[in-house]
């Protein structure tokens, strides 16, 4: 008589090894994928506070313009001290002599200061009620180009040692020529301006808080007019006022968001 | 049928070893005591991530129409407290940088159908609302946030509200700028468990409206 062998084996260690390991993959991938998630949340959180930075500086650049329009409005005719408000001959409306009073303060043109606003009647001081203004008038330097002691002051009292609000803490300025041909007088103005979470760089400086950054770098460039009589170039061209903010995520990566929007002068 | 008669089949059943058997059940509690705990982290960092998004989203959209809102908006009034409804102020008031800041905005809103007509935006026991006041009619109040979101406060800076002769101004004060709004929103999250730290988001904006100050 003949007899068969069938073996039926169960599992060896190796195979038991094998769907472990398989197993902990299985858990290990949705994990993974949930805490990458995490990261993408905090991200979110970032570069949501870093867009509103963003568009901060774009709105503030339209309210100086329609601030020196409000002002020239009230103020075209040559009794204001200094004349500002005058029209050149090629200007057709108060608009027009704001958006080139704008732009000259913008570029820094013709030893006019880096800021637009003008100053009070004596010379002293910012503008009667322009209370944002710094001594020179500067509504956006005072607030976002420039370390002022007032600003810094100001957010001390508001900011708790938790990260709270947001505090210039550098300035750096740049001009340099464009690089879009300009007829005329081309030009490229960047200021960015470091800003930190938790009120007094001495927090930082001591360890207590740990600095989040958000710099915000504005360029400005004047894109030339396709009409060519002069009055269309200096009055019809567009500025393309790129803001951008940089900040850092949770894992040291350099993250930055970029707005470009354009402005016109009013008709 | 005869074939099979003179076979026999003997079946070797083999199991595992008792040595075996130890070991594989060694290392599967010891990876299931991981990987328990693994996913009991995963779900709390779930828990954690939809109370963020949850506040992400809120705060978000809110500052979207707040900030829509005002850029059409005029007759800016920054104050402290929520007037009652027949004593909404329709003049201007600025609460300019370096003095008390605002945490009740009051403006015309450019849908508005009377020139008298006013919407608030405040924040209270951690809701943002904005209210419709129509002029001499009914007042409605809109919840902007959600209850799971606890929004700690709302901060206005207002300046270049006053007009350039004093008129519609609260103090008849004047200025030569266009209003400009500075926006301070922060919140937490309301974490379900007590144990979860909760997470805060604070943001900041500003925004110039569009119309020219008239006058």
């Amino acid at each position: 008589m003949k007899i068969f062998y069938k073996k039926i084996k169960g599992f060896t260690l190796i195979e038991t090894l094998a769907s472990i390991a398989v197993l902990s993959l299985v858990i290990i991938g949705p994990l993974s994928v949930t805490i990458s998630s995490s990261a993408y949340a905090r991200n979110t959180k970032d570069t949501i506070v870093a867009t509103y930075l963003a568009e901060e500086a774009v709105e503030l650049l339209q309210n100086q313009y329609d601030s020196m329009y409000v002002y020239c409005r009230k103020n075209a005719s040559s009794t204001e001290v200094g004349g500002l408000c005058v029209p050149n001959l090629l200007e057709t409306s108060t608009s027009q002599t704001a958006w080139r009073l704008f732009k000259d303060r913008l570029s820094g043109l013709s030893g006019q200061p880096t800021c637009y606003l003008p100053k009070n009647s004596n010379g002293t001081g910012s503008y009667p009620n322009n209370a944002m203004g710094n001594s020179d008038g500067c509504s956006f330097d005072y607030l976002h180009m420039q370390a002022s002691s007032t600003e810094v002051l100001e957010r001390t009292v508001s900011s708790s040692v938790a990260c709270k609000y947001l505090i210039p803490v550098a300035t750096s300025t740049a001009s340099t020529a464009s690089h879009i041909p300009v007829p005329g007088t081309g030009f490229v103005t960047s200021t960015s301006t470091s800003y930190v979470c938790a009120g007094l760089p001495l927090h930082i400086a001591s360890g207590l808080v740990e600095p989040k950054q958000y710099i915000r770098s504005i360029t400005v460039d004047q894109l030339s007019t396709f009409e060519f009589t002069p009055a269309n170039e200096q009055y019809n061209d567009d500025l393309r006022i790129s803001s951008s903010v940089q900040y850092k995520g949770v894992n040291g990566v350099s993250h930055t968001v970029k707005i470009i929007r354009f402005m016109h002068a009013r008709p | 049928m005869k074939f099979f008669n003179h076979i026999r089949i003997e079946e070797i059943s083999k199991g595992f070893t008792l040595v075996e058997l130890l070991v594989v059940l060694g290392l599967f509690s010891g990876i299931a005591t991981l990987s328990l705990g693994a996913l009991f982290n995963a779900q709390s960092v779930n828990a954690r991530l939809q109370e963020t998004q949850a506040i992400l989203d809120n705060i978000n959209l809110s500052s979207q129409t707040i900030t829509r809102d005002i850029r059409f908006g005029s007759d800016f009034y920054c104050t402290q407290s929520l007037p009652a409804p027949a004593l909404i102020p329709t003049v201007r008031k600025n609460c300019v940088f370096g003095t008390t800041p605002g945490s009740v905005l009051i403006f015309r809103a450019s849908d508005a159908e009377n020139e008298l007509d006013r919407v608030a935006y405040y924040v209270v026991n951690g809701v943002l609302y904005k209210n419709i006041y129509q002029y001499l009619a009914t007042t409605t109040v809109l919840q902007m946030t959600s209850d799971d979101v606890n929004v700690s406060s709302i901060t206005f800076n207002v300046s270049g509200a006053q007009t350039s002769t004093g008129v519609n101004d609260e103090l008849n004060a004047i200025d030569y700028q266009q209003p400009l709004i500075r926006i301070l929103i922060s919140g937490v999250t309301r974490p379900a468990k007590a144990s979860t730290p909760p997470a805060s988001f604070d943001m900041e904006t500003s925004v110039s409206p569009r119309e020219i100050d008239n006058q």
